[in-house]
């Protein structure tokens, strides 16, 4: 694992630990995402947005906000705290960030009207939308989908956090969402498929995807829900749970010692 | 109205290339001259219109000024969360607009029967809500729109409206009711507060209760979210009725109540919840099944006269 992913995924824990917060199976599961995709495309590139439609992941992105010293360690260290601007779902209202979302289903439509705007005005740049499995259950997903095939939004890159685990058991076990590929295929996009926590491998996608003429694109990436620690990797308790003493203290080892 | 709004609009994105407006399948032949003048300003999203208010919020993120355009239900019920959290949350300057409010499209059925959003979209923060009752209401709200108003706001278009005189009282300015009935020159028994289509009804009933010797004046609330404090000032102590074609919660009785003095008898003629009807009719023929019609008003007035 790479060393700055594990500093702040130990970051991370420790908010998550004195906060009482939850959702870390699902913050560690697209981390490395977020990461990959901040440093290379956003960071000091105006043209380019990331909009982070699984809200619930929030604290993944203050946290490389953090790392690339948009955020200072006064602000996050408030996390989830009372009166604290770092809200459990990401928050416009924070440097760096353009779209508050937490209802899922709701970035990327937004995603889209910014893709749309760059076209119609001829500007250039990306738009980077990171949705979750689960959330391809949400309706208004599919109504954007076929919209950013219409309008052949080429400057639109969709990645989803593939964890295969939802809030209550696994996403086959409550709705199915394959075939994934074949669905998106079938809405017109240009879909390619990688490990998640492998940043060379999201790199040679991404950059497959920013070579589209004509159609949007989705990059699925499989990912690890808790990546970083066996104690809470691809177990569904890990979604809302938040570690006690004890366990927060294994789970550190664990990540530290990651390889 | 609808027209009017259009033709407004066709005419300032003519003037103002940020201007967009967005409409989910929705303006057969109504939307097209705006299409012939501003092609690269009008998107047909489709029948998706979560959809639209989510590319909408991406587009006034990028500085661009958004319509929405539907059915009145359309635009705000089905869409609610999504423009909670993008338009209002965000503050961004996209404007709601509902075609066909209260029962305009009676006869198609309580799908397509707007008489929940004005008080659901009431709730929104950062939102204001219009309803205007002619097209120079609606000309002066969408002029104000377009050059004055840069956060959310939802705009409800009926399909009736009244037509104005021409020496028609003039908007003094936003937050200001506009007397719509006649000036009386006799004493004022009972003050009247309507909005959008059924201000109509509320003058045929006045004139009515004219000849029974009962003077009111009726003012249109086309302004749902701001009231002004002078105008406000001049309801001391008075007797007042509020006529509004949606359910009474948190409508225009509730936004008249919050704002006037606690001295004023405040009444309410408007669509009970839990008697709503349900079969075909026309928008008229619907007022008088939930006797909110030019009979039940008049009645109203007469009831109201009789109390101390």
């Amino acid at each position: 694992m790479n060393k700055h992913l594990k500093l702040i995924r130990l970051k991370i824990l420790e908010l998550i630990f004195a906060s009482k917060a939850s959702h870390i199976g699902s913050i560690f599961s697209c981390l490395d995402v977020i990461f990959f995709v901040y440093k290379k495309y956003i960071n000091k590139n105006k043209n380019n947005k990331f909009i982070l439609s699984k809200g619930h992941a929030g604290l993944a992105y203050y946290a490389v906000l953090n790392f690339f010293k948009k955020i200072n360690n006064e602000v996050l260290n408030n996390y989830y705290q009372n009166d604290s601007e770092l809200i459990g779902h990401i928050s416009h209202k924070v440097n760096g960030i353009d779209v508050s979302t937490g209802s899922l289903g709701q970035g990327l439509p937004i995603a889209a009207g910014f893709a749309l705007q760059k076209k119609i005005d001829k500007k250039k740049g990306y738009i980077f939308c990171l949705i979750s499995d689960g959330e391809c259950q949400e309706g208004s997903n599919w109504e954007a989908a076929l919209f950013a095939n219409h309008f052949k939004l080429n400057n639109l890159i969709v990645i989803v956090d593939y964890n295969k685990l939802q809030s209550l058991t696994s996403i086959k076990k409550t709705i199915s969402i394959e075939p994934l590929r074949a669905k998106w295929k079938a809405f017109g996009w240009n879909v390619y498929r990688c490990n998640g926590h492998s940043l060379n491998e999201i790199n040679k996608k991404v950059e497959r995807a920013m070579s589209s003429k004509k159609s949007p694109s989705l990059i699925i990436c499989d990912t690890i829900k808790g990546k970083g620690s066996k104690i809470m990797e691809n177990k569904v308790l890990w979604h809302y749970r938040c570690p006690s003493l004890e366990e927060f203290n294994s789970i550190k080892k664990e990540i530290q010692n990651y390889k | 109205m609808r027209d009017q709004f259009l033709k407004v609009l066709t005419r300032e994105a003519k003037k103002n290339k940020n201007i967009f407006l967005l409409v989910a399948d929705i303006g057969f032949k109504v939307v097209d001259e705006f299409k012939r003048i501003n092609p690269e300003q009008f998107i047909n999203v489709g029948i998706s219109e979560q959809n639209m208010a989510g590319i909408a919020t991406g587009l006034a993120l990028s500085g661009k000024k958004v319509f929405c355009y539907s059915i009145a239900n359309f635009t705000s019920l089905r869409s609610i969360e999504h423009i909670r959290n993008g338009a209002c949350y965000h503050k961004l300057d996209i404007k709601f607009i509902s075609g066909g409010s209260g029962y305009s499209y009676g006869s198609l059925g309580y799908s397509h029967h707007a008489i929940e959003d004005l008080g659901i979209m009431r709730c929104l923060p950062n939102l204001d809500v219009f309803s205007p009752c002619s097209n120079y209401e609606i000309e002066y709200i969408t002029n104000y729109l377009v050059k004055s108003h840069n956060f959310p706001a939802y705009l409800r278009i009926d399909k009736s409206k009244i037509n104005e005189e021409k020496k028609k009282k003039l908007i003094s300015d936003i937050v200001t009711p506009r007397l719509v009935s006649k000036n009386i020159k006799k004493k004022c028994h009972i003050i009247i507060f309507s909005t959008g289509g059924i201000v109509q009804e509320v003058n045929s009933a006045l004139s009515d209760a004219e000849k029974k010797g009962v003077f009111c004046l009726n003012y249109s609330i086309f302004n749902i979210s701001k009231l002004s404090k002078n105008f406000v000032k001049k309801f001391k102590n008075k007797k007042i009725l509020v006529v509004e074609e949606t359910i009474k919660e948190n409508g225009v009785y509730s936004f008249v109540k919050d704002n006037l003095d606690t001295n004023n008898q405040i009444h309410s003629l408007s669509i009970n919840k839990n008697n709503i009807f349900y079969n075909a009719g026309n928008q008229s023929f619907i007022r008088k099944k939930q006797k909110i019609s030019k009979t039940y008003i008049l009645k109203k007035i007469i009831k109201l006269m009789s109390r101390s």
